[in-house]
């Protein structure tokens, strides 16, 4: 028996969970089936819409790449391989604190298992913070030295994931200002073109003193360095603060 | 980058969708292809896609085994532009 014309009008208004909750019914003879089915293979086709077990999650994931962050990385490396681990760190910076111990417990692993410690490193770019700080230093270098995509990209490999260990310095509680003193200096003694101090809430403190006191005594300016400092407040109200440090390019 | 939204479904919708798009569910709850019979491979993980935690997604139909890892691999490598 052909389709009725109100039947088909009717399938053809409908959207991919509509037809599928016809489906469902069982009413339909073989012919309304046939066309439910080509209509819902239409609509899949023009690739408007995923089915997963935790809707919102994949949506959030999803939207991290219209994040301002995001993009502007794209926009310095182009399609960098990172760029994945990159998205889901900002997914897991926005996390509460229960949801992302649970979330990096459980995609560590998979991270590692594909992309080694380089992987865990990138994540943990995106998940303290230091990302902005480092979308500032490519941008200005793009700028500056007039680099294409291709050069940031291997500038981002090289100066910045591959020595990542070597450009961050994570202060402990137990840490003594005199520790945390002598260890950023010898970080400005290296020459290192840009490095990281972070500090998680009371952890701040000591660094917070220390860096006051090294751009009061000019220590820092002195060894050409500037500095600039961000806060952060978790889902969990811990405030981490990021320092960077830059070299200053000379003049001549 | 290109907009879609996202849809959970009820069991039974979802095996009419995959149905209808070329796949079913064996006895072991595993996606296999309709015809061939042959299991549906995960593109991000190589392992078999269990129903219950299958997500259909467009792109040549891509079904991949749900997490945030897999998710953002999927994102990236298939629907991202340059």
């Amino acid at each position: 028996m052909p389709l009725s014309a109100e039947l088909f009008q009717k399938i053809s208004s409908m959207d991919i969970n509509e037809l599928l909750a016809l489906l469902v019914t069982g009413k339909l003879a073989k012919e309304g089936v046939v066309a439910v089915r080509k209509r819902i293979r239409n609509l899949w086709n023009q690739r408007k819409c995923g089915f997963t077990p935790n809707a919102e999650e994949a949506a959030t994931i999803y939207k991290v790449g219209q994040k301002e962050a995001y993009k502007r990385l794209k926009e310095c490396v182009g399609s960098h391989w990172s760029l994945r681990l990159i998205r889901l760190g900002l997914y897991i910076s926005d996390l509460n604190d229960e949801g992302q111990r649970k979330l990096v417990a459980k995609t560590k692993g998979d991270i590692y298992k594909k992309y080694g410690s380089k992987g865990i490193k990138i994540t943990n770019m995106a998940t303290t913070g230091a990302l902005s700080s480092v979308i500032e230093y490519l941008s200005k270098l793009k700028i500056e030295e007039n680099l294409n995509r291709t050069d940031l990209a291997i500038i981002f490999d090289t100066e910045i994931i591959e020595v990542w260990d070597k450009i961050t310095f994570f202060v402990k509680t137990e840490d003594s200002e005199k520790g945390i003193s002598k260890k950023i200096v010898r970080m400005m003694n290296q020459r290192i073109r840009i490095f990281f101090v972070f500090a998680y809430g009371a952890a701040s403190i000591k660094p917070m003193k220390v860096i006051s006191k090294l751009s009061n005594d000019g220590t820092i300016s002195n060894k050409n360095y500037h500095f600039s400092m961000i806060s952060r407040k978790d889902k969990a109200n811990w405030i981490l603060y990021t320092w960077t440090f830059e070299l200053i390019k000379p003049l001549f | 980058m290109e907009d879609i939204t996202f849809f959970e479904l009820e069991d039974e919708e979802k095996k009419l969708l995959l149905d209808t798009l070329g796949f079913e569910v064996n006895k072991k709850g595993v996606i296999v292809e309709k015809e061939s019979k042959k299991p549906c491979l995960c593109p991000i993980t190589d392992e078999m896609v269990h129903f219950k935690n299958a997500s259909i997604l467009p792109g040549s139909t891509t079904i991949i085994n749900t997490s945030a890892f897999t998710l953002t691999e999927y994102f990236s490598k298939f629907l991202e532009k340059e």
